[in-house]
């Protein structure tokens, strides 16, 4: 090693790009090896790589020639027959469209709703329909439902279908990018294109089309990126892109953060090689890791935030979805009934409303209906709706039922009643255990108690106190002031709190949220706060208050807090959801849609989707192979193939762990496709592998090379084929279904079709015939 | 960028340097000179009188110190402190011989009872929380045991810090440091596993310090001595928390790479290295394996009687009790007779039935496995309506013959209390997957085919009475017959999951009828518990076979993990004491020990200001330390020799991951943690900040080195000084407690 000054990595065994560029034509131009010598220099105590990377690269990586041209044509044309084929079919809602295709029409309406993923997609979906003349006419209620002939949901799967087409042409160039010759890539891309799973989510209104384009444009734009010299205008160019796609990748789901990952993962192993690099002055590392920081993640988060801006200022009217937030958020929705204007001052005589602070259960509520557990009286609920019977009247305990004349305001310490108006009962607790908690010693029963007449017991006591450090500051700690002061409820015999969590009654009880009385409950669970407030005793110009609306950054702080927990609460079991450790396998699909004796299910292509897992897998051994025989003292190759092949690989081979092992610690439901993102990244580590088998194994044998190439992707056109009716809807037979069931989990009901293919004539495509095996959607975000 | 292979390639040459060492092995007292000192520093190079005498007076002193910290004014408060409620009472089983249930493994409750019975204890006092100790009662003994397991950890810090080549006075801060941690005194002072805990955990990592200077003379006597302490004390760790298993880790780490290291090492013959590999296999798996069986051994063969944890053992383990509940029963089981039917799976629990309902499913009457005797238990053997047997008018015969039930015979269960038969179907079951569920169906006359199960009988062991054993083998008899009933229809078999119902079932164990996969899966063997029969006479003189060792320790130690798991915090309650992971590191909080009475002794356990924020400090300045190095070894700057890599990863690294791995399992795993569960994590924390100092004060000027340590020594003793009174006791209002509220969430103040 020692000795010459600068050195060029061992020459290889074939011909490479080191030559002098000449613009090649004709096959030549489309063999063309793409891959370069990586220099060395000698330090003081060792040789080190220099990092920054050749010129002629980027030239050889580029497409210039005629005949690549002409393939790319060829590739279109191939993707836009494949995914374009019949879109209009079928002719009703397909699995996740009752979400999508809904929210498509709840933005053009301009209604107020809540969904767990971040916006982007869903409103581009929704801008693709109001393009088409949508007027949000169609609620997209449930699977199955034929589309009026106004809803123009043809285009809106156009829409989708377009970002799986661009997403194609991504792969090829993002392959070129990372070094693969032209008509490798060109057939790696071919199997890309005809992969089942990819060309059914491509269908149809779904988030994960659009998020696989971002994707695919933040791999292709980052490696792109990679190939010219820092603080070029071309780096800065691509960087920017880069920034771009990720922005839009998680604005479109929150999967774009692992993308986000990725790129910083690779950030870091790079900026292990600058550091290494003798040759590169520190200063000029710190420069490029300040610019990806900036480009990286500031572009992202800006793009982030100015999605959600336009999220909030579509959605303007108040909706369903509005009950998952708080009052302050509501308020800002036209048409919201949060009460406005409310006396500031709350005393004895008032009447109020108590809204719980803990949780979204809304306001302390009583209804002429008993508990059937515990003491059998009226049951006490949180309600999260505005209603009469959430009306309380504040009483002195020692004087219940009489109406004073004066105003007394409610201060730390004071002893009161609560008498619910419409039932004439009063708030009560007792020895009792909790209608659902009943195991939960601490917690005791909370009921309506009374009749007419009546003035109640000391169980119905109840003292203020006011919690200082949350209420607003100034008066509102020194008495109670409606929305401003946060107070506790303390049962005056038995010492526990008025308290609520997020449990739900069973059916008798509406399942609205239970209350109890706490004696260790936690403190931000039995804080309560007065919204409605009325007292006549005060003058007709008493002070009002209202809540303060939020401003744009609390309401998406607050979206994220209900976003992250009503995703992490996603964990009822599903019929079609699988589990992270079968995708490798391809165990299971899901089942999409099943009319008219015709099915679509989500299924991917065997051939390439295992060879993918395969080659996944014999890398690392391979690695771990290597890595010990390094140590044992046995030479690396050198050769500059096999360390792009292992360098591209590795990258590639990251960015499936870091879109595959999050799920792993994910908790909720899930499904096949969000198996796809890190699939994408397998395919792409995959295509690196054929490559390498392809030109390098067969360096000697090129035809043998060749003709393996061709049966593999013929292999893969093939599977594509015989699985087509599962992505179309078509028509099929069950002779025909049953031969491709390989795995007895491939769970798809060939009965379901029909005998043969003649029985179509007589089956009615328009109105809703044999209804099969019906499927259900998966994001199950009830509003 | 073929960064990759060249990397590859120049470490390669240098290794190759790396494995031609100038001469090794031999020359014992010259490893022995720079084992004891990597760092060019100080003395202790020179093998002076002045050396030998400070190693022995030195942490001679220092132990003195810590004893007297610790047993201070010991029996101050005399009621029963925090968790001595358990650890006392677990004790006091042991004195009475009655079998118990705990979370733990039983070592250091089996030492907390040996100095129950050196104190003279009689067994006749249960340590109610906040009790008085009664006066013939010897508290203050078992103390001083136990106290005495937290003063000995100061010397081993001594040695465990002298071992990883740090320089002397960074051996003595970190001595000092143990020594006067406010939370090892309050936790040494009382009847706790902690100290115990602690205590292995160091010796453990001291063991692994030893190997570290010894790595250079393998198969020495020496070495081989300190592979077998290792193994002990690893050992010894485990069987008194399952915590221990993070220290393990740790040495198992260190081996690993050692073995790496050595695998490498072409010179070696590969004979050579299987002998590396066999003697760590025996000494640091198979003896700490060993230790913590006969742990479990003497556990059984001291509670020999009837006690509290019966129920969550099989049937065979608890009859074997001396005053077992399980009393002798008639020994043929027929038709009518009416049963108890333990699991012998991992949870051996009754099958059990109650009133409640499925809440989804079939939403029929719940089907659970439940330890405890109780009347749900009770089930009666009944034929198949498709038999067109009838009984007599008794209910207990046919044609006034009693009929035995036999292997391959089909019946029918009816549920005494609920009057329902053992049901299943095809509706999957409620906690486990791919199971069908079994439930509690229709009534003794309304029911259907698949309330029909077959005996299959698949062992029986003998009595050591020679008088039964000529017992019919084809029939059911109570305690000794094992067998599996099988669903007619579903050809499934009714099996006991170990996993534990929701709320709704009460957290009972779940019940499924399962395809199983073998005749050998215990989770489908049941056998008759209690059988009672008023048409037959019980069988005094039979003496039930004995129960086998393995299957109880196995069944012992999966109750344990199920108990363990069952220790979910209620995410709605408040708990005053438990406290989240990050507020140890940043000593958020103390936690309050006893009752905070103005009158009494309290003691306050939180860490010591000094200990605690500058070892957690120094997590952060090791890791700028370690990009330091690497940026300066990236840039070729400097050179690291293999020796060097060594004393980093044994000073700092290991220290490292072992304060990771003590700390980040209590973050991620869900149960209830309090502000003890840091205590080893924090004696890592301090390891780290040892190599801190270490490390920065030998590049600084000898004057400044001096002063640094100076300060330290000072800050040390001086924050011991002011928070004494948390960890001795405080009493009434002093104006000293005023001074040591440093943060408005210490909770101390009366």
């Amino acid at each position: 090693m020692a000795g010459n000054k600068s050195k060029k990595g061992q020459a290889s065994g074939y011909k490479n790009g080191n030559d002098e560029i000449v613009k090649l034509e004709g096959v030549q131009a489309i063999d063309q090896d793409t891959v370069v010598d990586f220099e060395l220099k000698e330090g003081p105590e060792r040789p080190y790589v220099i990092t920054e990377p050749d010129a002629k690269v980027s030239i050889l990586r580029s497409i210039s020639s005629h005949y690549e041209k002409i393939l790319l044509i060829v590739l279109t044309v191939i993707t836009l027959y494949v995914r374009l084929y019949k879109l209009s079919w079928p002719n009703s809602v397909v699995f996740d469209e009752v979400h999508f295709g809904g929210f498509a029409s709840k933005y053009i309406k301009g209604t107020f709703f809540f969904d767990v993923h971040p916006p982007l997609a869903k409103m581009l979906f929704a801008y693709a329909g109001s393009l088409a003349g949508f007027e949000g006419d169609f609620d997209f209620k449930k699977i199955g439902d034929e589309f009026p002939e106004t809803t123009p949901y043809t285009f809106m799967r156009l829409f989708s279908a377009m970002t799986g087409v661009i997403t194609v042409m991504f792969m090829y160039y993002t392959l070129r990018a990372s070094g693969i010759r032209v008509w490798v890539a060109f057939l790696a891309t071919v199997c890309f294109a005809v992969e089942n799973s990819f060309v059914t989510i491509s269908r149809y209104i779904l988030l994960d089309s659009p998020l696989m384009l971002f994707i695919a444009a933040a791999a292709y734009s980052f490696k792109k990126y990679e190939l010219y010299q820092s603080f070029t205008l071309r780096s800065y160019k691509y960087l920017f892109a880069t920034g771009i796609a990720l922005g839009l990748a998680a604005s479109a789901k929150w999967v774009g953060f692992f993308t986000i990952a990725w790129v910083g993962i690779l950030c870091a192993l790079r900026l292990f090689f600058f550091v290494g690099d003798l040759s590169k002055p520190v200063s000029t590392t710190c420069k490029i890791a300040v610019n990806k920081l900036v480009f990286l993640l500031g572009i992202p988060f800006v793009l982030y935030s100015i999605f959600f801006y336009v999220h909030f200022n579509t959605l303007i009217n108040d909706g369903e979805g509005s009950a998952f937030f708080t009052s302050e958020f509501r308020s800002t929705l036209i048409g919201n009934k949060i009460p406005k204007k409310v006396q500031s001052e709350v005393g004895i005589g008032s009447l109020v409303s108590i809204r719980h602070v803990g949780t979204m259960g809304g306001y302390l509520h009583s209804h002429k209906h008993n508990y059937e557990t515990g003491s059998k009286q009226q049951q006490i609920t949180l309600y999260s709706h505005l209603d009469y019977n959430n009306n309380w009247l504040i009483e002195l305990s020692s004087r219940p039922g009489v109406t004073l004349n004066t105003f007394q305001n409610l201060t730390d310490g004071t002893r009161i009643k609560l008498f619910h108006a419409e039932t004439e009962h009063r708030l009560h607790s007792h020895d009792h255990k909790a209608p659902v908690s009943s195991n939960a010693d601490w917690q005791k029963e909370i009921s309506g108690y009374g009749y007419p007449g009546f003035n109640g017991d000391g169980n119905d006591d109840w003292i203020v106190e006011i919690d200082k450090s949350k209420s607003a500051p100034g008066e509102a700690q020194e008495r109670v002031l409606a929305i401003d002061t946060k107070f506790r409820l303390k049962h005056a015999l038995s010492g526990c709190y008025l308290f609520s969590h997020k449990t739900k009654l069973p059916k008798w009880g509406f399942e609205q949220q239970e209350v109890s009385c706490a004696h260790a409950g936690r403190p931000h669970l039995t804080l309560w706060y007065i919204e409605a407030n009325e007292n006549p005793t005060l003058p007709w110009d008493a002070t009002r208050v209202s809540y303060t609306p939020h401003g744009f950054w609390k309401k998406f702080i607050e979206s994220h807090y209900r976003m992250w927990d009503v995703n992490k609460g996603l964990t009822a079991s599903h019929v079609y959801q699988s589990f992270p450790q079968e995708w490798p396998f391809l165990q299971r699909g899901i089942s999409y849609w099943g009319e008219h004796n015709r099915q679509v299910y989500l299924l991917g292509n065997a051939i390439l989707w295992w060879s993918v897992s395969m080659s996944l897998f014999v890398f690392v051994l391979v690695v771990l192979y290597e890595v010990v025989a390094w140590h044992l003292g046995r030479p690396v190759l050198q050769d500059a193939h096999v360390v792009n092949y292992h360098i591209q690989f590795i990258e590639y081979f990251l960015g499936y762990a870091a879109h595959y092992i999050p799920s792993f610690l994910m908790q909720r439901q899930m499904f096949l496709h969000h198996y796809l993102p890190a699939y994408y990244f397998g395919i792409l580590a995959f295509a690196h592998t054929f490559d390498f088998i392809v030109t390098y194994s067969f360096r000697n044998k090129r035809r043998a090379g060749v003709a393996t190439a061709l049966i593999f992707t013929f292999v893969c056109v093939w599977f594509y084929h015989n699985y087509s009716a599962l992505i179309y809807g078509s028509e099929w037979t069950r002779d025909l279904c049953k031969k491709t069931q390989w795995m007895d989990t491939w769970d798809y009901n060939c009965n379901n079709f029909a005998e043969a293919f003649s029985d179509y004539a007589t089956i009615a495509t328009t109105t809703t015939a044999s209804a099969t095996a019906a499927p259900t959607s998966a994001a199950n975000v009830s509003s | 960028m073929g960064s990759i292979g060249s990397g590859f390639e120049v470490a390669d040459t240098q290794l190759r340097k790396r494995n031609h060492p100038d001469d090794n092995s031999l020359d014992v007292s010259k490893i022995d000179n720079d084992e004891i000192d990597f760092k060019k520093s100080l003395q202790s190079n020179k093998k002076s009188i002045w050396f030998t005498l400070e190693q022995v007076i030195g942490p001679l002193l220092l132990t003195v110190l810590s004893f007297a910290v610790r047993f201070y004014e010991i029996d101050r408060n005399n009621t029963v402190v925090w968790d001595e409620a358990h650890f006392g009472k677990f004790g006091s089983y042991y004195i009475n011989h009655e079998f118990y249930h705990d979370v733990h493994p039983p070592l250091g409750k089996m030492l907390i009872a040996l100095s129950e019975w050196i104190a003279g204890f009689d067994g006749d006092f249960d340590f109610e929380s906040n009790t008085k100790y009664p006066d013939n009662v010897n508290f203050k003994m078992m103390r001083q045991f136990n106290a005495s397991f937290g003063a000995l950890c100061t010397p081993v810090a001594y040695y465990t810090a002298k071992w990883m080549g740090f320089n002397i006075y960074t051996v003595y801060l970190v001595s000092l440091m143990v020594a006067l941690e406010l939370s090892y005194i309050v936790l040494a002072k009382f009847i706790l596993l902690d100290s115990m805990l602690l205590f292995f955990t160091m010796t453990t990592f001291a063991c692994m310090a030893k190997l570290y200077t010894l790595r250079k003379v393998p198969f020495t006597r020496k070495w081989s001595w300190w592979m077998l302490i290792t193994g002990f004390s690893i050992g010894c760790v485990c069987s008194v928390k399952w915590v221990g298993l993070f220290i393990t880790v740790i040495v198992g780490l260190y081996t690993v790479v050692e073995l790496w290291t050595l695998y490498c090492n072409m010179k070696l013959s590969r004979k050579l290295y299987y002998k590396h590999w066999i003697i760590r296999i025996i000494n640091l798996i198979v003896i700490p394996f060993m230790v913590y069986l006969y742990c479990f051994k003497i556990h059984f063969i001291l509670l020999y009687k009837s006690g509290t944890g019966d129920a969550s053992t099989n049937t065979l383990f608890q009859i074997n009790l001396e005053g077992t509940q399980i009393s002798n029963s008639p020994r043929q089981v027929m038709y009518g007779s009416e049963v108890s039917i333990r699991s012998n799976g991992l949870s051996p629990n009754l099958l059990h039935s109650h009133v409640q309902k499925y809440p989804d499913g079939s939403k029929q009457n719940q089907i659970t496995g439940y330890g405890y005797s109780d009347s749900n238990n009770g089930w009666i053997f009944k034929f198949t309506r498709e038999s067109g047997i009838q009984f007599d008018s008794n209910n207990q015969t046919v044609n006034e013959d009693l009929i035995p039930i036999r292997d391959g015979d089909e019946v029918r269960l009816l549920h005494k209390n609920t009057g329902k038969n053992l049901h299943s179907h095809e509706v999957p079951s409620h906690v486990s997957r791919g199971n069908w569920e079994v439930s509690g169906y229709g009534s003794d006359h309304r029911g259907d085919q698949k309330d029909n199960w077959v005996i299959e009988i698949v062992d029986q062991l003998k009595s050591s009475n020679p008088d039964f054993h000529d017992e019919d083998n084809d029939s059911v008899h109570p305690v000794s017959t094992f067998f599996r009933l099988k669903h007619k229809v579903l050809g499934c078999y009714l099996t006991s999951t170990g996993f534990s119902y929701p709320a709704w079932g009460f957290k009972q164990s779940e019940v499924v009828c399962k395809y199983s996969w073998s005749t050998r899966d215990k989770s489908t063997w049941w056998n008759v518990e209690d059988h009672t029969n008023d048409m037959l006479e019980v069988e005094d003189d039979y003496i039930p076979p004995k129960s086998k060792f393995w299957t109880d320790f196995i069944l012992i130690n999966f109750a344990m993990a199920a108990s363990n798991n069952a220790l979910v915090p209620d995410g709605d309650k408040y708990d005053n004491l438990a406290s989240d992971a990050w507020e140890w590191p940043t000593l958020h909080v103390g936690l309050r020990m006893c009752n905070w009475a103005f009158n009494t002794y309290r003691y306050y356990l939180m860490g010591s200001p000094f200990n605690t924020w500058l070892s957690s400090l120094s997590l952060i300045v090791m890791l700028l330390i370690l990009a330091k190095l690497s940026y300066q070894w990236r840039r070729q700057q400097i050179n690291i020799t293999e020796d060097q890599l060594w004393s980093f990863a044994i000073q700092a690294v290991f220290p490292f991951i072992a304060w990771l791995t003590h700390f980040l399992p209590f973050v991620i795993m869900g149960r209830v943690t309090y502000v003890h569960h840091y205590l080893p994590a924090l004696y890592f924390a301090i390891l780290v900040f040892a190599f801190t100092v270490d490390y920065t004060l030998n590049k600084v000027h000898p004057i400044t080195r001096h002063l640094g340590y100076l300060v330290l020594f000072a800050g040390c003793i001086y924050t011991y000084i002011l928070f004494a009174p948390l960890c001795q006791g405080m009493i009434r209002r002093d104006i000293s407690y005023e001074k040591m509220k440093w943060l408005p969430t210490w909770d101390f103040q009366i």
